[in-house]
């Protein structure tokens, strides 16, 4: 067991020892914390405030203008009380602005955002959660799972949680940082032995066939693992900082009106980071696999890259109900925000799963399988060639 | 025809590698001995124009190094030289052909010259990285050879050539020798007693012996341990 | 004269074998190649995979503004940085794959080689980025110089960076840190439109053609220094 551990540590003492490693790193972290910090260190004055403000300052203002009304039912009377302060001032007006544009977000109209009574912005909410279900082409089973769901979400009571909004947002970033940062630093794992032709010193000692490929392999899950916890540990201490920690009780229709999901918004931050750190060892053992497969890192870091932006830009229909439902169990789809309003469920064994309750057993069972197929790879290697 | 080295320095921060080396070389074989690390790649990158000396000259029949006209008249094979991965011996010789400014009909026909000469021909359509060491070789060989070099410099000429190829290889620098200026350095102190007219033994970045050598002065092994403080093995 | 008679000529009259052949073909004066037909035939030893980047980079950017009349340029602008990767690695192959020695020591010598490749690339590029600019400008709400300085930013920024990697490493990990970086820029850039979506706005504009300059000096800057080094070997 030592001498695994001696191997492990060794591993991972070379990943961390490359230079393109530690700045890969240091790039990934940079931007972690200015996707939180970019509101705060460019405000855009676009709504002619008199006084010149800071970012920072602004984004205090509007929390504290948030957080006193934070906790009162969404209903006629909270209604009336924004009409009221949007007709007296600005600056009574602040502290309704997130509840406005929260029912903007609905009706897309001014006129009727500033009209609506309570039972018809339920109802419209709910008229949009039904029009996504039709252009998502779900079944009757699947509404009925929906419909259940929703019975006694609503009314809904207003709570301030940018903060966890923020981390759940960043978590979406991190899972591109993440996904960039193991595609550049771990193919070397396996490939660096190849290039600097020491396989052949490795793979005929004791134990450069079987416990070294344990050791690299868990090296490099260790490495992503550890990377998402600091990209993590940056977006949340930054998040919380600069948005407050408050709304961990918050429902998720907080977040994305339209959402039908029966959670809080400090559950969904968490159950997040949790996915994030289920994407890491995914990555990282996508990555080390990749270049056991075809032998180059360059081609790994294409593949991943280009699977990523092939996401970003494209997306099939929902009508094609099976290639649609795939697609959104790739990784880089996973944390996108559209998917708190993506209601397209997985029928499995009886149950209906939702993407974030498969996608740990999918992944699991993915990484297992190329863990396995690369270990096959590993030690059937020849040297030849040169 | 006459290369000129006058002085010629190579200094990089405290250290000397070349040391005001001044020599005078005509048509014949020139052979460079001496120890790791003693100057002799150095030296013979600067007669290359490849490495920018830092005091001296070096000019072939008048012509700077740095001049196009003498690269014209040169060959080269370095110590270790690499290729493109996806290219064909064919493919490699066909390219440095275009660098030393053959047109395509010369280097075509040049280059199955080469191939036949370095036992290649067979191989010209294989890709270099199937290449054995020595194939690899070879063909660097046939690489400073195509366009018909006035100086011929060959840095460790014969390293991954079995013993009937370095003979061969011996005969054609001794061909070659009589109508140009081969220089070649090696650590194959027999190569240098077979083919070498003048023997150049290097120490220090300083030429401590410039001459012919022959069976009268003694065993040149001998003399290259006694010069280089080495023990002779038994 | 006929096939037969000719055939039977042949058997009959054996060619003396051709003597002192090669000091007679050395007299005669052999043609070289002009500069211009150096620089024309690196066009053959430019990879396929440079070709194919600009080239598919095009279709991409054609197939998503034509037939799905889509805004392209946040796509392009993130794809830019792997074509800009492509000019640099090939300046710098001749070091990736140990030929620099070779190529020095030739007539048309590894500078020679070098400003070759980096005219026919650079001229492709220009080329690739005045088709990509309308393209791109089509469904996008900036003006067309705006757009082509937002495609031009990150492709000026991987060339900086990988000119001046190039300079500091030798060898393959030198392209493969290149394409790192144009991950970086890729991803960077990606990030940036998101979160400082204000800087695109165009009152911005401006700026950005600012720092195209600024980049484009850089670079300018960083290919001298390449060039500068091809003349002679980094000592090791």
């Amino acid at each position: 067991m030592s001498r695994f551990s001696d191997l492990y540590w060794w591993e991972l003492k070379k990943i961390w020892r490359r230079r393109i490693t530690k700045l890969a790193l240091v790039v990934m972290a940079f931007l972690a914390a200015i996707s939180v910090l970019g509101d705060a260190l460019f405000y855009n004055n676009s709504d002619g405030d008199s006084e010149n403000i800071n970012g920072y300052t602004q984004i205090q203002r509007r929390a504290e203008a948030s957080r006193s009304i934070s906790g009162r039912v969404i209903d006629d009377a909270m209604l009336d009380d924004m009409r009221a302060a949007i007709d007296t001032s600005e600056q009574a007006a602040m502290q309704y602005e997130g509840l406005y544009e929260y029912i903007w977000s609905l009706y897309g109209d001014d006129d009727a955002t500033y009209a609506s009574d309570a039972e018809a912005m339920y109802q419209e909410r709910l008229d949009g959660v039904h029009r996504l279900w039709n252009l998502q082409s779900l079944t009757d089973g699947e509404k009925a799972y929906w419909q259940q769901k929703e019975a006694g979400i609503s009314p809904f009571r207003w709570q301030y949680a940018e903060g966890f909004i923020q981390i759940l947002i960043s978590e979406n970033v991190i899972n591109m940082l993440l996904l960039f940062l193991l595609a550049i630093c771990l193919p070397s794992v396996f490939a660096e032995e190849h290039q600097r032709k020491t396989d052949q010193l490795i793979l005929c000692s004791r134990f450069g066939r079987q416990k070294l490929y344990g050791a690299k392999l868990l090296a490099g899950v260790t490495f992503g693992g550890l990377s998402a916890v600091l990209l993590e540990v940056i977006t949340c201490v930054l998040s919380l900082w600069l948005y407050g920690a408050d709304g961990f009780d918050a429902c998720m229709q907080m977040i994305t009106a339209e959402c039908s999901w029966t959670m809080t918004a400090g559950q969904a931050a968490i159950l997040a980071m949790g996915l994030v750190l289920v994407l890491a060892v995914l990555y990282s053992v996508l990555a080390m696999f990749l270049v056991k497969l075809l032998k180059n890192s360059v081609a790994v870091l294409g593949i991943m890259t280009g699977t990523f932006l092939l996401c970003l830009f494209v997306r099939p229909p929902y009508n094609m109900r099976v290639l649609a439902r795939l697609y959104a169990l790739l990784p880089p789809n996973l944390l996108v925000d559209r998917m708190l309003t993506n209601d397209c469920l997985y029928h499995v064994f009886g149950n209906y799963l939702t993407s974030w309750q498969l996608i740990p057993v999918v992944y699991a069972v993915a990484v297992v399988v190329m863990a396995w197929i690369g270990g096959r790879l590993y030690r059937r290697y020849q040297v030849t060639g040169r | 025809m006459e290369l000129t080295i006058d002085r010629l320095t190579k200094q990089y921060k405290n250290k000397i590698a070349v040391d005001r080396v001044s020599l005078q070389l005509h048509e014949g074989v020139y052979g460079l001995l001496g120890a790791n690390g003693a100057g002799k790649t150095t030296l013979m990158r600067m007669i290359c124009g490849i490495l920018k000396p830092t005091g001296g000259t070096v000019a072939l029949d008048g012509m700077d190094v740095s001049t196009e006209e003498y690269r014209a008249q040169l060959g080269y094979l370095p110590q270790d030289f690499g290729y493109y991965p996806d290219f064909t011996g064919m493919d490699f010789l066909l390219y440095l052909a275009a660098l030393k400014g053959l047109t395509k009909p010369q280097a075509k026909r040049r280059a199955q010259e080469l191939l036949q000469l370095v036992s290649l021909e067979h191989n010209a359509k294989q890709k270099i990285k199937t290449y054995s060491g020595g194939m690899k070789q070879r063909l660097g060989i046939a690489q400073a050879l195509l366009n018909r070099p006035k100086l011929l410099v060959l840095d460790e000429p014969t390293a991954g050539l079995d013993p009937k190829e370095r003979v061969r290889f011996r005969n054609l620098i001794a061909e070659l020798g009589k109508q140009s200026i081969v220089l070649l350095s090696t650590h194959i102190v027999s190569d240098i007693e077979h083919i070498a007219d003048i023997v150049l033994l290097m120490k220090d970045g300083q030429i401590i012996y410039n001459g012919a050598w022959d069976d009268t002065r003694g065993d040149l092994e001998a003399f290259y341990l006694k010069e280089f403080d080495e023990e002779g093995l038994e | 004269m006929r096939k037969k008679e000719r055939q039977a000529l042949r058997r009959a009259f054996a060619a003396p074998p051709a003597q002192r052949k090669a000091a007679f073909l050395q007299q005669l004066p052999a043609p070289t190649l002009t500069s211009r037909q150096f620089v024309l035939g690196q066009t053959a030893y430019i990879r396929k995979g440079t070709w194919l980047a600009s080239v598919g980079l095009f279709a991409v950017a054609w197939c998503v503004a034509v037939w799905l009349k889509q805004d392209v340029v946040w796509l392009i602008s993130a794809l830019f940085p792997f074509v800009a990767v492509t000019a640099v690695i090939e300046g710098a192959r001749a070091d990736m794959h140990g030929m620099t020695e070779l190529e020095m020591a030739a007539r048309f010598s590894h500078k020679s080689v070098l400003l070759a490749r980096m005219t026919i690339v650079g001229a492709l590029h220009v080329v690739l980025l005045c088709l990509l600019s309308p393209l791109c400008w089509l469904h996008g709400s900036a003006t067309m110089l705006h757009t082509g300085a937002y495609l031009l930013a990150p492709y000026l920024l991987t060339t900086v960076l990988g000119l001046h990697t190039t300079r500091k490493l030798h060898g393959k990990e030198a392209g493969y840190v290149c394409l790192v970086e144009a991950a970086l820029v890729s991803v960077g850039n990606l990030l940036f439109r998101v979160v400082f979506s204000t800087l695109f706005l165009p009152l911005y504009a401006d700026r950005w053609l600012l720092l195209c300059v600024l980049l484009a000096g850089l670079t300018a800057y960083e290919y001298r220094k390449q060039i500068d080094q091809t003349e002679e070997l980094v000592w090791n």
